[in-house]
């Protein structure tokens, strides 16, 4: 494991946009060129400090004569190219090579571009590859900026590089508070033991680094390593982390900035379709398949709550059998409410293998929402989906409470009796994930 | 403040202490918050003036007045809570300015856990403070020994803000501040006492029956639900003092049960804290680009105490910031993105809670005994509902909201519910993501909090998603794992709280937790009330069907309320499509049809022809002098229009009404002319100023010509020039002028279209119809005007003198 992972700390939101699940998610990975190109960017323009790093980002879409123009540096000098997709272990996993000039660059990229790689558990195709001048060294040092609730905290070592982790007592860690500035005194014990003749330039880098941060919405920063050439601090490799809630005070500062899904994240049909939905609406609409196989579909209103729901039918043990995630939130239209619905019931009910399948409508008691208006696009979805429902004899469970959920629960109980699948309704009277258990109880019935 | 409305207040101290007895030289610390209930008028009046400069009846705030006091000492704010004691003893005004008292009193313990103890407290009071620190000098019984300072926020003043009044004399507004732990300093240097530092959040209630607060961002619903809930819980002054809407001053109607009250609007935070110097909660509905900036402004007040954001948002660094400045300056952010919170019966922020019926069938109008707290707002209904179903209810639920760093914590609320006597269990709902539970685990494992805690990490599906445990729980260093749900879990288990083993067990583990409490005889009934009801919304009501109303206004051409505005129901994007003039639109709007494009053309030439007339008409001139005088643009334009009438422009309608009179009636244009002279009318739409018989009007010219191409028949305006034939024959200056031209042309718009009625044709003469044709073209001319005179920069127009005969 790598330094990457272990400061991969903080909060799940951050550890998992892959899945939907609603927890803020502020905090977005960018890619080391974008982290670079900020560093280098903001440097100057706050400090004056001049960083000397050259990067080129590759992509399917590149033309690697026209980027030779444009960054002549790729014909005079000696290259690394590696891939730039938000995962780590690049060097272990042979994906990084080092001091090619650029045609052994476009032929190590031509073999792997869209080829599908295995990291960890993930797999997924490689998009996109940065390429740099390779640079001999010899030091390598390690910084890192953390932001935490009451300050952020910086971790510098000056045994950087692949076996940082076995180092890790060798770094040095310090905390600076929201309320204090970050001064000279706070900085010493980081460098304390460094030569003199370096101690300045990297005292002053980290400080800069570090206002860097604040000034861009960082919420995590790591260069391992850097190294100093020309007497310059210089990354070799980076990761960065922004505050995407932050971007309305800081698009112009970010430039053209891109939030790529994480690695290995291949969303099916369905789900890019919903994802697609889910974009171009204020509401929040959630979609993951977990198991297309599965017996229990959910398909839960509030994000808290979808959660929930999803756990209960691990807890109660039978994770293996939970077909999906799914949230709608935030008071979504009935036509959206619609197509959501569709979408969800076409997975419930795809290839009928003669055996039960449960299918949990849930929901917390709303705030404010109007539950018979967004139950009437999921009933008109029923509706329409009818006949594969009862191929795939789904037994649907409802439960849902706040404002005119009387209606709305009326509304789902009629539809049972209107179309014939067995349909159960409750309310707030009754436990929220009960159902969860019933439909549990349904396809074991049946099994 | 007048000296005599002192008398008309009440004030109450919260006294919250940190005594350490000595035994046996080992300190020992006990934390204690009791309510000194202090009434100096009306019927329950505790202290009374004995002795001063001026007699018996002297004044409190004046120099050397004496009182005397016997006050009720309560367990909680509420005068109506436990009462565990007497505060006896005197205050006396020994300041010469009269600002300032010297108290001395004892508290002596009649109920409770100290009952038979006394504690001595003295002090100066200066009552100009919001909070003011008293020495406890000693004390007796349990308090043998006992040395510490209290803090008081004692009274609190009636705020002048209040637009309802209270049909009572004595409104309670028992401090909206909560007590709180000092910074107390050792005031026995050798008695080897520890110093005790400040807390960094207030340790005990937040809010109370008459916490009032300020918010932020006129939402009409939410302050309406806040208010509708107050009702409910029978309070006497609204839970919103003001409302602020930067840019806006004034008041907001809103209902109070079933009257309308006034709420202030102040356009800035500032100029709310000082007219409501005793809301000291911060309800911030401001949007997350702005909710920092606000929040911030609202935590340096220092009448604010609480801040809740509800934005979703908000940035990191932004509420780091708020977090810091709340954290060394003693105050609570509740969010952001956060529903808010709820004190059961007291106070509720925003939009907590939901419907009315969801806060009846909840309890929420009554405390119960459980402190509760979740990251979701959305869940935290769920739990009030199911907390209701298995206990006696909610004493406060919190909402911390779901982001990262949140502004309080989960521990922060949970170690507050631990120092508030009410609550006797604490339910956490907490979410898998950040270590915030840890800080609970420890709380628990140190023994802070003494109350059951039952508890549940939700997210436990987490593991079931394979990527992110990839990227999520690698770290062995930073504890990635420690953050599963299951991990936090188990970590609460191992650390004393109650947890179940899926959210489907929580509701049980709620009501065992409960039930045991209430067999060791810790919880006693609640004394169930019955909430006033509430007059539903006519909105509500009607969209149910309940009742009907009628409404005011009608309107047949235009309708805003679809996807977009349609004109007599053709939609926007149809009109600009297909090509619409400004004739069409007038169609649309005026005649609630389309005409054909030879109609809307005609419309457009005739306001074409009539958009202008030159500087020296009424019309225009009017507006040159009163753009002149420096007017607007809207000023200038009617100054001008309100010339237009029987003698300037409004010859169109008289010119149609007349000509078709005569026409239909089948009278000659000998017969009508020579009749209108007997009546001594004018004939409309005849004669012109300069243009004569030989040099005729270009603009009549062009619309006969129209007409005569386009038009399927022309009658009325072939009449027409009969009568001008006719009278041309009289005199040279007798031509069909414009007026004369439209008015007819327009009677045979509207007969050879075949697309009206005889009485609708009469009616659109009636109404004046082609009149408006007239002022809609004049407006673009005179707008015109208005624009010219203002380029020119031209000054004020005065007539000069020796153009007026002055005469007598």
């Amino acid at each position: 494991m790598d330094i990457e992972e272990n400061l991969d700390k903080v909060c799940f939101s951050r550890l998992s946009p892959a899945v939907s699940i609603p927890v803020t998610m502020a905090r977005k990975k960018i890619r080391e060129y974008d982290s670079k190109r900020l560093l280098k960017e903001h440097l100057k323009r706050l400090f004056g400090i001049e960083v000397d790093v050259k990067s080129a980002q590759v992509t399917e879409s590149t033309d690697f004569k026209e980027l030779a123009c444009k960054e002549p540096w790729l014909l005079s000098e000696r290259l690394v190219v590696k891939p730039d997709m938000l995962f780590g272990k690049r060097g272990k996993s042979g994906l990084v090579s080092l001091n090619m000039d650029l045609s052994q660059v476009t032929n190590f990229v031509k073999e792997r571009l869209g080829k599908e790689v295995e990291m960890g558990s993930l797999r997924g195709p490689i998009t996109t590859f940065i390429v740099e001048p390779f640079v001999p060294h010899t030091e390598e040092f390690y910084l890192s900026i953390v932001s935490e609730r009451l300050g952020n905290s910086i971790s510098f070592s000056e045994c950087g590089g692949v076996d940082i982790e076995e180092n890790w007592d060798k770094v040095k860690t310090i905390f600076v508070p929201t309320e204090l500035p970050f001064t000279s005194a706070l900085c010493a014990p980081l460098i304390a033991t460094l030569p003199l003749e370096v101690k300045d330039i990297l005292k002053e880098f980290i400080m800069a680094v570090f206002d860097l941060f604040l000034d861009l919405d960082f919420t995590f920063i790591e260069m391992n390593p850097f190294t100093l050439v020309n007497g310059k601090p210089y990354p070799l490799d980076m990761r960065g982390e922004l505050d995407d809630t932050a971007a309305f005070k800081n698009f112009r500062k970010w430039g053209n900035i891109y939030f790529p899904l994480p690695f290995g994240r291949v969303m099916s049909s369905s789900e890019s379709f919903i994802h697609q939905l889910d974009e171009k609406t204020s509401a929040s609409l959630k979609f993951t398949v977990l198991n297309p196989k599965g017996r229990i579909w959910t398909m839960v209103a509030g994000g808290g709550a979808s959660v929930i729901y999803a756990d209960t039918v691990g807890d109660l043990g039978f994770a293996s059998e939970l077909g999906n995630y799914a949230e709608y939130s935030g008071a979504p239209k009935e036509e959206e409410v619609l197509k959501y619905a569709r979408v969800v019931l076409d997975c419930v009910t795809e290839n009928p293998d003669g055996q039960k399948r449960a299918l949990v409508i849930g929901g917390g008691i709303a705030n404010f929402t109007d539950v018979a208006a967004t139950f009437s696009g999921i009933i008109r979805a029923l509706k329409e989906k009818e006949e594969k429902l009862k191929a795939a004899q789904v037994h649907v469970y409802v439960r849902r409470g706040g404002p005119n959920y009387q209606s709305g629960l009326a509304k789902m109980r009629a539809l049972g009796e209107e179309i014939g699948i067995p349909l159960e309704v409750y309310g707030p009277e009754a436990t929220m994930t009960g159902i969860c258990k019933q439909a549990i109880d349904c396809i074991t019935a049946s099994a | 403040m007048a000296p005599s409305s002192f008398s008309s207040f009440l004030f109450t101290g919260a006294l919250f202490l940190v005594a350490y007895s000595l035994s046996k030289l080992q300190p020992k610390k006990t934390n204690l918050t009791i309510y000194v209930h202090d009434y100096l008028s009306g019927p329950d009046a505790s202290a009374i003036s004995v002795a001063g400069k001026t007699g018996a009846n002297s004044d409190v705030l004046q120099f050397g007045t004496l009182i005397v006091v016997d006050d009720v000492v309560t367990e909680g704010p509420g005068v109506d809570s436990k009462a565990i004691g007497r505060a006896q003893g005197m205050y006396i005004n020994s300041a010469l300015d009269g600002k300032g008292l010297h108290l001395v009193f004892s508290v002596v313990f009649t109920e409770g856990e100290f009952k038979g103890s006394s504690l001595e407290i003295q002090g100066a009071d200066l009552f100009s403070l919001k909070e003011r620190e008293f020495s406890v000098v000693s004390g007796t019984g349990y308090f043998s020994f006992t040395v510490c300072v209290y803090k008081c926020p004692l009274r609190s003043e009636i705020s002048a803000s209040l637009v309802r009044v209270s049909p009572t004399d004595f409104i309670e507004r028992a401090l909206p501040t909560a007590p709180r732990l000092i910074n107390g300093k050792n005031r026995v240097p050798d008695s080897g006492l520890h110093c005790f530092t400040a807390n960094k959040m207030a340790t005990g209630q937040l809010f109370s029956r008459n916490t009032q607060a300020l918010f932020y961002n006129y939402k009409q619903l939410p302050i309406q639900r806040m208010l509708d809930f107050d009702f409910l819980c029978g309070r006497e002054i609204p839970s919103v003092a003001g409302i602020i809407n930067p840019g806006a001053e004034g008041f907001q109607k809103l209902f109070f049960g079933q009257e309308e009250i006034a709420i202030p609007v102040h356009s800035s935070i500032d100029a709310a804290c000082s007219a409501h110097p005793t809301a000291d909660v911060f309800i911030n509905f401001a949007s997350f680009r702005s909710a920092a900036a606000s929040s911030m402004a609202a935590l340096k007040q220092p009448t604010i105490r609480v801040v809740a954001i509800i934005a979703e948002g908000v940035p990191e660094s932004d509420t780091k910031q708020l977090i810091a400045y709340a954290r060394s300056n003693n105050k609570v952010v509740i969010g952001p993105a956060t529903v808010g919170g709820i004190q059961a019966g007291a106070f509720k922020i925003g939009d907590t809670a939901g419907t009315i019926d969801n806060i009846i069938q909840c309890k929420l109008f009554r405390p119960g005994s459980v402190g509760f707290v979740s990251k979701s707002g959305g869940m935290s209904n769920e739990l009030y509902n199911t907390i209701a179903r298995v206990t006696d209810g909610i004493y406060e639920g919190i909402a911390i909201g779901g982001d990262v760093f949140p502004g309080s914590t989960l521990s922060d609320h949970v170690l507050r519910f631990n120092n508030i006597p009410q609550v006797k269990m604490m339910v956490v709902l907490g979410e898998l993501g950040g270590q915030d539970e840890y800080s609970l685990v420890e709380a628990l494992k140190q023994g802070k909090v003494q109350k059951p805690v039952v508890a549940w990490v939700s997210g436990t599906c987490a593991r079931l998603f394979k990527s992110e445990v990839q990227f999520g729980h690698a770290g062995a260093k930073s504890g990635g794992e420690l953050e599963s749900a299951q991990a936090k879990n188990q970590a609460l288990r191992g650390a004393g709280a109650v947890v179940p083993t899926s959210f489907e067990a929580f509701e049980d583990a709620i009501k065992e937790t409960f039930e045991k409490l209430v067999d060791e005889g810790k919880i006693s009934p609640v004394s169930e009330v019955k909430p006033p009801q509430i007059p539903e919304d006519l909105n509500f009501a009607l969209k149910s069907g309940k009742v009907r109303a009628p409404t005011h206004i009608i309107s047949t051409i235009s309708d805003d309320r679809g996807e977009e505005p349609c004109y007599s129901g053709v939609p926007m994007s149809t009109i600009v499509e297909r090509g619409y003039g400004v004739g069409d639109v007038i169609s649309l709007l005026w005649f609630k049809r389309s005409l054909p494009r030879y109609c809307t053309q005609f419309i457009e030439i005739c306001i074409m022809l009539c958009a202008d007339h030159g500087p020296c008409v009424s019309g225009a001139h009017n507006t040159i002098v009163t753009a002149r005088a420096g007017k607007d643009l809207v000023s200038s334009l009617v100054s001008g229009l309100l010339t237009i009438g029987p003698r300037f422009g409004g010859a169109i309608d008289d010119a149609a009404r007349y000509f078709k009179d005569a026409y239909d009636r089948g009278l000659s244009a000998y017969e009508f002319v020579e009749s209108m002279k007997k009546k001594g009318i004018r004939v409309p739409g005849i004669g012109h100023r300069i243009k004569r018989g030989d040099n005729r009007d270009k603009r009549v010219e062009l619309l006969q010509k129209y007409a005569h191409t386009h038009f399927p028949s022309v009658k009325y305006m072939e009449y027409a020039v009969q009568v001008e034939t006719y009278t041309l024959s009289k005199a040279n200056n007798l031509v069909l002028n414009v007026d004369g031209a439209i008015g007819s042309l327009f009677l045979d718009l509207l007969a050879g279209s075949g697309m009206f009625s005889k009485q609708e044709i009469d009616e659109i003469v009636e109404i004046g119809y082609l009149n408006g044709l007239f002022v809609l073209a004049r407006s673009i001319g005179l707008i015109g005007h208005t624009f010219d005179q203002k380029r020119l920069k031209q000054p004020l127009y005065r007539h000069p003198w020796e153009d007026v005969l002055y005469t007598k």
